[in-house]
């Protein structure tokens, strides 16, 4: 497992995204409920950012529009999320379909919610490989079986045979994991991946995922609360509250002196006092 | 040995006349039928049957199905005649039989119309929206507030009796069902998180759809498609009954019935009675494959 990055050179070394002022609220029976404030970060790239904030900071409705699948009662009010030169939080479904999969990717947090519950693994593995890549439904099913060894789930040939509910939490999450890798996506996008599994397993499919990100040299996002992951794993973080942003910068210097109140308090609240400076 | 076994069978089996409370009734008695497991396998029995009795009659009848003077005029059910022999000598059993190819195969012709049309239209609605699932809705009221076998008889004395205008008028009603059931599935799982990851991996909108959404709603679709299909043999027979048929003298049970029942009152039951347990039976056998579906689906929801 890496840890957290001493030195915070290589920040001005390119952003893959850059997220500026974003702003948007859902469309309630009630009005207009604004749930982002002037949101403003970057993702470096190459490298493991970190959101963290509590239920309802705002945090997955974040991840959700730079995929452009926030749902359909969302709106944007202002801001700009840029990709590669483009202001893709203007993209209707059909150009965000471009990004999804093949340059963004994103592991949910129920994993056996979110795979297909009448689909074999294989057959929604090599669905998603043949969205992006024009291979052949033989050679789909190589990439795929080889992506599932890649997640460390044993047995991969017999494994895609069979369906989501035969899967465990932790294998569920791991057949997530390739399903979002299997189109060698740029930027990978992790909303709370351990969050609904065992602790014990949990830092099993941590540490899959970082080595994973780095192997694969890609950029990822990761949405938590476990402020502990994100120490270990992280080398940028983001701190969210009610929409706003508190702080960003490297682990070190958010975890270790933190400038905002906020940032102090959910320290102290995973007891990261007394963890050493 | 033996004794034992049969003690314990006595102990097990309902003893006459101690039959459960549920089943005392003639109405209790079908509603505990129907909510049966067995429901299922018996329904897709009598279809398997009428199916197979359809098939037979294309390669042997004991009589031509519309050969007329084949025996006496109007006889009862005799060992030449199994089910008598109507007011022109025709053989009722030949006749019956005959029949079912027809009214069978309309009838599974007509659900499957209905079912494809119905569940894609409102699939589509239910995931698109808009202007479209606007139009959608109001059309299917407008049907909606025709009672159905009016609404039948309305269009058919506009377009004409013939087997394609009954296909086009008894796959009309029961089509908005399949529209209103097709899209409530679809919109309650378009945002379910599956739903939402083949979208996340690039598919495109009717690739998630048809591939994603659609195979995890087809059984309440598959129940309503059979329990309607009881309904729509009862409406070609309706149809044939009062001559706006598939033909006017075509061989099939409601026009047969139409045949048999001046003789009814001079006793002659076998002519029409033949041909309605042929639409019972069918009716019957649709019925109980959609309530041992919906029994399954609920089963399953538990």
């Amino acid at each position: 497992m890496t840890t957290a990055k001493a030195e915070p050179a290589g920040r001005e070394a390119g952003n893959l995204v850059t997220v500026t002022s974003f702003a948007g609220g859902f469309r309630t029976s009630e009005g207009f409920k604004p749930v982002l404030h002037d949101v403003s970060f970057a993702l470096a790239e190459g490298k493991m950012t970190a959101i963290v904030g509590e239920t309802g900071s705002g945090k997955t409705i974040m991840a959700l529009s730079m995929m452009g699948l926030a749902p359909s009662t969302f709106a944007k009010t202002g801001g700009s999320i840029e990709y590669a030169g483009d202001d893709i939080s203007t993209y209707d479904d059909r150009a965000f379909r471009c990004i999804r999969g093949g340059e963004f990717a994103m592991v949910f947090q129920d994993a056996r919610a979110a795979l297909n519950p009448v689909l074999s693994v294989g057959k929604q593995l090599i669905d998603a490989c043949r969205a992006h890549r024009r291979v052949s439904v033989a050679q789909a099913r190589e990439i795929a079986e080889e992506m599932l060894g890649k997640v460390r789930v044993p047995e991969p040939a017999q494994r895609m045979k069979q369906f989501p509910h035969e899967f465990s939490g932790g294998m569920a999450q791991r057949v997530m994991l390739a399903l979002a890798l299997i189109c060698q996506p740029k930027l990978l996008i992790l909303d709370e991946p351990t969050t609904g599994l065992d602790v014990t397993i949990q830092a099993d499919i941590m540490e899959l995922i970082v080595d994973l990100v780095h192997s694969g040299h890609m950029t990822a996002c990761l949405i938590t609360h476990d402020l502990g992951v994100v120490a270990e794993t992280c080398d940028d973080v983001v701190v969210m509250f009610h929409g706003y942003i508190k702080e960003t910068g490297t682990v070190v210097e958010v975890l270790a002196h933190p400038k905002d109140n906020y940032t102090e308090q959910l320290l102290r609240a995973s007891r990261f006092e007394e963890m050493p400076a | 040995m033996t004794t034992s076994l049969d003690q314990a069978v006595e102990t097990i089996a309902p003893k006459p006349g101690r039959l459960s409370r549920a089943a005392a009734s003639v109405p209790g008695a079908i509603r505990s039928i129907r909510s049966s497991p067995g429901a299922l396998s018996a329904g897709l029995g009598i279809l398997a049957f009428m199916v197979l009795i359809s098939l037979m009659s294309v390669i042997w009848t004991p009589y031509p199905p519309a050969a007329t003077g084949v025996g006496p005029v109007s006889s009862a059910p005799s060992a030449a005649h199994w089910f008598g022999t109507d007011s022109v000598g025709s053989d009722v059993f030949s006749r019956t039989i005959a029949a079912g190819r027809t009214d069978v195969l309309y009838t599974v012709l007509v659900v499957v119309i209905a079912l494809v049309v119905g569940s894609v239209w409102g699939a589509l609605a239910g995931f698109f929206g808009g202007w479209f699932e606007t139009i959608t809705l109001r059309l299917l009221e407008v049907v909606q507030a025709f009672p159905a076998l009016l609404m039948a008889l309305f269009i058919i004395t506009i377009l004409g009796p013939g087997a394609i205008n009954v296909i086009l008028v008894v796959t009309i009603i029961p089509l908005p069902e399949f529209v209103r059931l097709a899209r409530a599935e679809v919109m309650t799982k378009k945002n379910w998180q599956f739903a939402e990851a083949a979208r996340m991996v690039g598919n495109r909108p009717l690739v998630v759809l048809f591939k994603h959404l659609m195979p995890n709603s087809w059984r309440p679709l598959l129940a309503y498609a059979s329990v309607s299909a009881a309904w729509v043999c009862g409406n070609i027979a309706a149809l044939g009954f009062i001559g706006v048929g598939i033909q006017p003298d075509a061989v099939e049970w409601g026009s047969m019935i139409a045949r048999g029942q001046a003789d009814v009152v001079n006793g002659a039951w076998w002519e029409s009675f033949f041909p309605g347990m042929g639409v019972l039976l069918l009716a019957i056998g649709c019925q109980l494959i959609g309530d041992g579906i919906a029994a399954r689906n609920r089963g399953e929801q538990r």
